[in-house]
């Protein structure tokens, strides 16, 4: 291990995402930018016996992408997934990713679940199952020298990578850590959340008065984030990670503790490690906004605590649904790429404000001045909760 | 920050395999035979005496966790703040063994009746969970995946934690169930580096030691 003496910068270099809103980066904030989300009605017995919202990615088009790779049918959509986020970035970044320098996190709930199914016996394989097989498949597919880890921590898994990969570049044992986060639908999610009374019998609608649960989502996304220092391109900025934090409500295993108690304390540990001294230099904060009637009102609740509620909030949700295990990582990445596009997101679904939800909502998109910081949170089953901020690196 | 060899104290440790359950290396209860893992489970709630009736609501995965983790929690650990509290798990097989039992309730063919109570403990991490009610644990945790348990990489993750100055206390370890019923626990309590502090120093090397050594 290095021994280091100043706890290193640590940027966001290269990024890739593909939801059902888009393929790319670029494509999907053009979406996001639009405001026009993407949750429709499915009816799907293999799926759930009655019709339901939720939102997927068109397999066609995920065929296409993976074609230049050679990925080809024998991966499940999750590996498929996976792999063409490796592939991306593998392609455009001059990072070795396949160095001892780089690890590997990929962030998943339930990863290939569905191979778990004893009533497909065709497609049933449990050691394919297993989340560390992927770890392996991907492993051997990049030639990497270190086994990828994989963080499974239920809805903040991906922003919980980000946060523990910053600390491992920051504590010196890497000098480059690529996130991966993937979730795809599946009866097993489907149905769960069906028996909870958790999701919407409509598109979901966060933080508005008239929401009435999540609505499920698949996506993937990619963020590969190191010690060295971006070079400079042209008038676009340079990101970092400035804090990061989880915490845990020790309140309930399956509902936010109604204080918003653990939120409040990643919130607070991110804001002090970013040295955030006026939290008016949040540009915006990306909401887990997940659209059930408790998960919004303890954020809401929580970021009136911090004082934050003049800052505009958005949640992602309504455009692509919840996508669980990818949800922290593929809206940090949009969170990301707002920053350095100075952009304010609406929040697709949300029409009409709550009195328990006393926050600045955005439901147009809007530029902001030389945005510097921006704030993502999520939280999940088990009471757990996961805070980053990203800032605008001056050089 | 600063990279040394050894990193924080081992407090206690307690090793849950082969129906026997060890504390700090001496055995403090085992099933006179080689039995299943639910009587362990139910023995062990009695005769270490948790006092927990939750225990009972909760899942497989779980009950061994917090099986686990009861006499790793003292004094030491009450004294400090819960945000100062933590909790770093691994294991191989995530929530496999509930995911399975949960997957009996959707089968279309033979009755399709999906269960709530059986679906929210389908998260590995939801062990961290249960843990930090049970003992107000409100600072850090991460739960990982891996085919075996990772020492060098956990270590790693303590040394992220107790190098904030949030993080004081930590329960470190590996909880796995499969779905075979093949179980094994391992779990240690940690504190950061303190110059008043007795016990094993935290290296890969003294982990690997426990852990292997039983």
């Amino acid at each position: 291990m290095m021994v280091s003496k100043k706890i290193p910068k640590v940027y966001v270099s290269d990024m890739a995402l593909i939801t059902p809103l888009g393929f790319s980066v670029r494509q999907n904030m053009e979406m996001l930018k639009s405001g026009v989300g993407t949750i429709q009605r499915y009816q799907n017995i293999d799926l759930l016996p009655e019709p339901f919202y939720a939102s997927g990615i068109s397999e066609l088009w995920l065929e296409r992408l993976c074609q230049p790779f050679g990925l080809s049918g024998d991966f499940t959509k999750f590996e498929k997934m996976v792999l063409l986020m490796f592939e991306t970035i593998r392609s455009s970044t001059q990072i070795p990713l396949a160095s001892k320098s780089t690890l590997v996190l990929l962030a998943t709930a339930k990863g290939n679940i569905s191979l778990l199914d004893p009533e497909n016996k065709d497609t049933m394989d449990v050691e394919r199952a297993s989340l560390w097989h992927t770890a392996g498949m991907l492993q051997e597919y990049g030639e990497l020298s270190n086994r990828p880890s994989i963080v499974c921590n239920a809805c903040i898994s991906g922003l919980l990578a980000i946060v523990m990969g910053k600390r491992l570049i920051e504590i010196g044992r890497y000098e480059n850590v690529l996130v991966i986060g993937a979730e795809v639908l599946s009866k097993f999610v489907l149905s769960g959340f069906m028996a909870l009374q958790a999701m919407s019998p409509l598109p979901c609608k966060p933080f508005d008065i008239d929401r009435q649960g999540l609505s499920p989502g698949e996506a993937a996304g990619a963020m590969l984030i190191t010690r060295r220092e971006p070079p400079l391109s042209t008038g676009a900025k340079t990101i970092c990670i400035s804090g990061g934090a989880s915490s845990h409500d020790a309140h309930h295993i399956s509902a936010p503790s109604r204080t918003g108690e653990g939120l409040v304390n990643a919130i607070k540990q991110a804001i002090l490690e970013a040295g955030l001294n006026d939290i008016n230099l949040l540009g915006f904060i990306s909401a887990h906004g997940t659209g059930t009637v408790f998960n919004d009102a303890m954020e809401a609740f929580a970021l009136k605590r911090l004082n934050l509620i003049e800052i505009p909030v958005h949640s992602l949700k309504g455009f692509w649904g919840h996508t669980f295990g990818a949800a922290g990582l593929i809206e940090a990445i949009v969170s990301v790429e707002a920053l350095a596009m100075d952009l304010i997101l609406p929040t697709c679904g949300f029409e009409q404000a709550s009195h328990d939800v006393d926050l600045r909502i955005s439901k147009s998109v809007g530029y902001g001045k030389s945005l510097l910081n921006c704030l993502k949170i999520a939280s999940g089953f088990g009471g757990c909760n996961a805070a980053v901020i990203f800032s605008c690196h001056k050089t | 920050m600063k990279i040394t060899e050894s990193f924080g104290t081992i407090l206690a440790y307690k090793v849950i395999k082969n129906g026997k359950i060890w504390h700090n290396g001496t055995l403090s209860f085992g099933l006179t035979e080689s039995e299943s893992l639910e009587r362990l489970l139910i023995e062990g709630y009695y005769h270490l005496e948790l006092n927990y009736p939750r225990y009972f609501k909760m899942d497989t995965l779980c009950k061994l966790g917090l099986l686990a983790a009861s006499g790793l929690i003292g004094e030491e650990y009450q004294s400090y703040d819960p945000t100062e509290r933590c909790i770093l798990i691994a294991n191989r097989s995530a929530s496999n063994y509930t995911d399975s039992k949960y997957y009996a309730t959707i089968q279309n063919k033979n009755g399709y009746f999906p269960s709530p109570s059986l679906f929210v403990y389908t998260l590995p991490s939801i062990l961290i969970g249960e843990l930090s009610i049970r003992y107000d644990v409100r600072g850090e945790g991460a739960f990982f995946v891996s085919d075996s348990f990772d020492i060098p990489f956990m270590y790693d993750c303590w040394t992220c934690f107790g190098l904030r100055k949030s993080s004081m206390i930590c329960l470190l370890g590996w909880i796995d169930v499969n779905l075979e019923n093949q179980y094994e626990a391992f779990l240690v309590l940690l504190k950061v580096p303190h110059r008043d502090v007795h016990g094993l120093d935290c290296s890969v090397g003294n982990l690997q030691e426990l852990y292997y050594g039983l």
